[in-house]
């Protein structure tokens, strides 16, 4: 994850309070990459994971000023995008799970297929990595969302476990359980994808 | 050639040793764990090379897309209206939790009804009401389970924190006492219960 300066955090909040409307996008900016990546964890579609990362951001700078302070601001705004992504699952029904076989949406995909048509490098290495990188998404999205979530958090955006514990509402044991039996459990089956 | 696991307990740890989130006390015993398991250095190898195929795996989102954000969202802030209080505690508050607090005061509640009944109809001594913390000067109280033992009680609170009782409506077969603490002004009010022979009420 790209760690921000939760001090240069609390600035941008004081100036936004005051009324300074560049701070606005200045703390989303900051923030979006996080934000789209958790939402997308938990509903497996880009469209929605924008949407539910914009609602979590209104939210938020809705209610900065009730803002006590007790976590960071980064895992607050977490919390809250995790909350709405899981509000929009709830209403649409879908996650992840069921994108499994579907390319189309995967914002991985064209990216790297861009990466590749920049690069202009022997595809061999990169096509391998690739599909390597799409089989660990596939086995992620098979496991279930408990699990996924945990595993995605910890080891692509790099939360702490007390973070992790923060965002989902839980203790930190707990994050520290679903862990491991989600790596045992991913690790299962990737052995039978032979990765 | 499989190799022997060493137990879940230790193999969580070795879980958590790698994500750098054991306490320092705790991050030595594992190692010296593994000077000595075979088993559990080729787990730990097997943990970091999974943790950097998914770190391998993120998903990439497009710059320009992310960038947009910032403007829609301050679009969307400029027409949103000021937060219900409800959306602002949900944001705070999960459901899990809520569900789990909502269970843990309504067993409580049940525990002291059922209490409370229990020593009403053994015929021990009393239910009570301080009223210390009477804050109106009159209002009426219900002491005890509807239809059994229970009176409702009007109370006039007069200067120097004296009470008065009155209207005073309990059924057959209970009754009430009323005292009052000279030093602190504080008042009791209990019911007495049936007679112990008489047992719990159909």
């Amino acid at each position: 994850m790209e760690r921000v300066n939760e001090g240069s955090d609390a600035e941008l909040i004081k100036r936004f309070l005051k009324g300074d409307r560049e701070a606005l996008s200045e703390l989303v900016d900051r923030h979006s990459k996080t934000a789209v990546r958790i939402a997308y964890t938990v509903l497996g579609n880009e469209a929605d994971a924008y949407d539910a990362a914009q609602d979590a951001f209104v939210k938020v700078l809705r209610n900065l000023e009730r803002f006590s302070g007790r976590s960071s601001f980064s895992t607050w705004l977490y919390r809250i995008v995790y909350n709405a992504a899981m509000d929009i699952g709830r209403k649409r029904r879908h996650f992840v799970q069921h994108k499994v076989d579907d390319d189309s949406d995967d914002p991985d995909v064209e990216a790297e297929a861009q990466n590749m048509r920049e690069d202009g490098k022997e595809p061999m290495e990169q096509m391998l990595r690739q599909e390597r990188a799409k089989s660990v998404r596939k086995c992620l999205e098979l496991l279930p969302q408990k699990y996924s979530v945990v595993i995605r958090f910890k080891d692509i955006e790099g939360l702490s476990y007390e973070e992790i514990a923060t965002i989902l509402g839980t203790t930190k044991g707990n994050v520290m359980s679903r862990l491991f039996y989600g790596r045992e459990k991913l690790r299962a089956l990737l052995e039978k994808e032979k990765i | 050639m499989t190799r022997e696991k060493c137990t879940n307990s230790i193999r969580r740890l070795l879980s958590a040793y790698a994500d750098g989130e054991l306490p320092p006390g705790r991050a030595v015993s594992v190692e010296r764990h593994l000077e000595q398991c075979v088993s559990c250095r080729a787990e730990l190898a097997d943990i970091n090379s999974l943790k950097a195929a998914v770190a391998a795996a993120q998903p990439q989102f497009d710059d320009a897309k992310l960038k947009s954000l910032a403007t829609k969202v301050r679009v969307a802030y400029e027409k949103s209206p000021e937060p219900r209080f409800s959306e602002v505690v949900g944001s705070y508050v999960s459901f899990t939790r809520v569900r789990y607090a909502i269970g843990a005061v309504a067993a409580l509640l049940l525990v002291a009804f059922l209490s409370f009944n229990w020593g009403f109809h053994r015929g021990s001594s009393t239910a009570g009401v301080i009223l210390n913390n009477l804050t109106s000067d009159s209002g009426a109280i219900t002491i005890g389970p509807e239809g059994d033992n229970y009176a409702v009680i009007r109370i006039t609170r007069r200067p120097e924190n004296d009470v008065t009782v009155s209207n005073v409506e309990t059924p057959k077969g209970t009754d009430y006492t009323v005292t009052v603490d000279p030093d602190t002004g504080t008042t009791v009010i209990r019911l007495t219960s049936r007679p112990p022979d008489e047992g719990p009420k159909k």
